[in-house]
């Protein structure tokens, strides 16, 4: 079993397990994942490489970081860093309290006073003893660096593990005004394998959206005010922006940049008399900018329409046709109006704004933002602070040596030749 | 006061003046360092420090007058490494006599990122709502540093092994070959912190703007590849004693890597991060 284990944490394993979630990282990066890309794209990509998107979906490298195997070998490397990690603690820690050295040299011509006052001079600090021996050290606490590090990789992986399995996100649509109340279906849901769907446990409220745009009419920011209604029956107004997430009774509310606009609300009544009550979503398009977008019913594409509230004809905003019918001239519309589009009867009702929001219950962000912190901490300090351990003992009117270095053993030996006067200093 | 047109009329001049003393620094490093000649591998200093003073310059005057950091578009993002090479690199040098050498590479090497940047054009794209932050200002921050970093160690590599090239390793390396490796070591080991700490703070910013901190985008899984190269070469030194030709060799499939992450995935691929380097 320990054999197991010390191959399972060697640093021959730990190599070959990066080598291969890079290679398959590589892959992954290449080809695209179902997981970010649209369907639409993922043909297109397809059909341009027909050999490789056949040997992409046999060995599923569409959806490759959810394969069986990578993930088998995710939890492998993760494992074998823990175990490795176990032991870089205990190693840091016997590295720091031990002073042995068993094996030293002799530098020959330098007294152990010199020796002494040249490590210091480098930088060296320590005990030094009456009785001849001197333990000095630069960057001590140096010894360390790669426990933090690989400590600090465990807590995040295992961080990241725990929120990919408990994590549940959703997506709701919300008109202005609209309140959503707990139990109410959302559009789109992701859980986690252990994962609830996420339940806000409050009516929330859109109440409205404020944006900001450049001088070039791009987008600057995104303001949504939220109200959630508390245990008294009260609504509480909250502001929300694209990059500040709401956090609302262990949930977090996200407003999307991307997704969301001013929206028509029709009334359609078919050739067979039912009605159809639709909200024709135009995504924000900025000042002066037309948005386009269209309604379906019953399945089937029925009407486009165009939102051009800051053109000539701002006092019809919005302008309707029959689907994909370019040579239909289109018929404008302000709110109130009746028009007959292909044989349907639409009634434009009103106006106003629609947002598409994330609900997300995180489980283990914080703790994988601290173990980001431990990593940051270690990586800074394995390359600021190499340690060094200089043991010197007296010998007659000499002096021996033992020195010890973890890493760049090669580039800081130097520092014993300057000791031993072998090499000018600095 | 000038204002904020007046800011972007100034500063693709000051570009283009801080390109032309890049160019004279580079040429005179490689004269000076090649041919031996003192004198002009001063002047070539001298010139980096007047084209970082411009470019400098430069930045911060786009920076007034988009109203936003320089990183996004290829003009910023590329300007802004070319600049972070060329200061890391003089803050090294100015402590490190056998630093000084290796301007004949790094000098070239931001000529031609500054160059790159330059050419594709100084149109100005202004930030969408999530590209704001302090953890977006980090994320971009410290992977301009891992950048600088990565050149400096690839260039101590080559000069500690020349690739081949013995006579310019030569001239590179005018200290003991066991400090060019030890330096070559340990800028990469920099690049390897600060790029894991740019890929983690950009972790936490997608978190907060997107709500998820991984996503498998190209771009940070190229990033994420990238960090394991460096992670595998810094292993390998370390355990295996892997020196040389062959640690140089690593060193240099790990910069390609770099390279590829920063500058091209979000190119070639669908990304979110496609955006910036639009």
């Amino acid at each position: 079993m320990r054999a197991f284990f010390d191959a399972l944490s060697s640093r021959r394993t730990s190599i070959l397990l990066m080598a291969f979630i890079a290679g398959v990282g590589a892959v992954g990066a290449w080809i695209p994942q179902r997981s970010n890309t649209t369907t639409v794209a993922l043909e297109a990509w397809q059909a341009e490489h027909p050999s490789l998107a056949g040997i992409a979906a046999a060995l599923a490298l569409d959806a490759v970081f959810s394969t069986w195997w990578f993930l088998a070998v995710l939890s492998v490397f993760v494992v074998s860093l823990g175990i490795a990690t176990v032991r870089m603690i205990a190693d840091a820690a016997r590295r720091t309290r031990s002073c042995e050295a068993s094996r030293t040299t002799d530098i020959p011509g330098v007294s152990f006073e010199n020796a002494v006052d040249r490590a210091h001079a480098l930088g060296y600090s320590g005990r030094v003893d009456a009785d001849g021996t001197a333990v000095l050290w630069r960057h001590r606490a140096g010894v360390w660096a790669p426990a933090v590090m690989h400590t600090g990789m465990v807590i995040a992986l295992a961080a990241a593990a725990a929120s990919s399995a408990l994590t549940s996100r959703a997506v709701l649509d919300l008109s202005a005004g609209e309140v959503f109340e707990p139990g109410d279906a959302y559009l789109v849901t992701e859980r986690g394998a252990f994962g609830g769907a996420p339940e806000l446990g409050a009516p929330l409220r859109l109440d409205g959206l404020e944006t900001e745009t450049w001088s070039t009419g791009e987008l600057k920011t995104l303001t949504a005010t939220l109200s959630v209604k508390d245990e008294a029956g009260q609504w509480r107004a909250y502001r929300s922006t694209a990059n500040d997430p709401l956090t609302v009774l262990g949930h977090v509310v996200y407003v999307q940049a991307g997704e969301f606009g001013d929206a028509a609300y029709l009334v359609v009544t078919d050739q067979a008399g039912v009605s159809h009550p639709v909200r024709m979503e135009f995504l924000f398009a900025g000042p002066g900018e037309v948005a386009y977008s269209g309604v379906t019913i019953d399945g089937a594409p029925a009407i486009d329409g165009r939102w051009d509230p800051d053109g000539v004809r701002s006092d019809r905003p919005l302008a309707l046709r029959p689907a994909g019918d370019d040579d239909f001239d289109p018929v404008t519309l302000t709110e109130g109006d009746m028009a007959s589009i292909d044989g349907y009867s639409v009634e434009f009702v009103e106006s106003g704004q629609w947002a598409r929001l994330i609900v997300a219950r995180p489980y283990a962000t914080r703790v994988l933002f601290a173990g980001f912190g431990v990593i940051a901490l270690g990586s800074l300090m394995i390359y600021l602070w190499v340690p060094r351990r200089l043991v010197l003992v007296r010998e007659g009117d000499g002096v021996r040596y033992a020195w010890w270095a973890p890493r760049m053993v090669q580039g800081y030996r130097v520092e014993i030749d300057e000791i031993a006067g072998r090499r000018r200093a600095g | 006061m000038i204002g904020m047109q007046e800011a972007l009329g100034l500063e693709t001049p000051l570009h283009i003046a801080a390109l032309v003393f890049y160019a004279f620094a580079a040429g005179l490093a490689m004269y000076g360092v090649l041919m031996g000649r003192d004198a002009a591998e001063h002047a070539g200093r001298a010139a980096a420090f007047a084209g970082i003073a411009v470019h400098v310059a430069a930045l911060g005057l786009r920076w007034y007058g988009t109203g936003h950091g320089p990183y996004l578009t290829q003009y910023e993002v590329l300007s802004s490494n070319a600049l972070a090479v060329m200061v890391l690199y003089g803050l090294v040098s100015w402590r490190r006599r056998h630093a000084r050498p290796l301007a004949a590479l790094v000098y070239p090497t931001a000529l031609l990122v500054l160059g790159i940047g330059v050419y594709s054009g100084p149109e100005v794209l202004m930030l969408p709502p999530t590209f704001t932050g302090v953890w977006l200002v980090l994320h971009v921050g410290f992977y301009f540093v891992a950048f600088a970093a990565a050149v400096i160690s690839l260039g101590y590599a080559i000069a500690h092994v020349g690739f081949g090239l013995r006579r310019l390793a030569r001239r590179l390396s005018t200290t003991d070959p066991a400090t060019t490796d030890r330096e070559s070591h340990r800028f990469a080991g920099l690049t390897f912190a600060f790029w894991g700490v740019g890929m983690l703070t950009g972790a936490i910013w997608a978190h907060y703007s997107w709500g998820r901190f991984w996503g498998w985008d190209p771009v940070e899984t190229w990033s994420l590849v990238t960090w394991l190269v460096y992670g595998i070469y810094l292993h390998a030194r370390r355990f295996y004693r892997l020196s040389g030709e062959k640690a140089a060799a690593l060193l240099l499939l790990g910069f390609l890597f770099a390279i590829g992450s920063l500058f091209f995935t979000s190119l070639l691929t669908t990304s979110l991060h496609a955006e910036y380097f639009g």
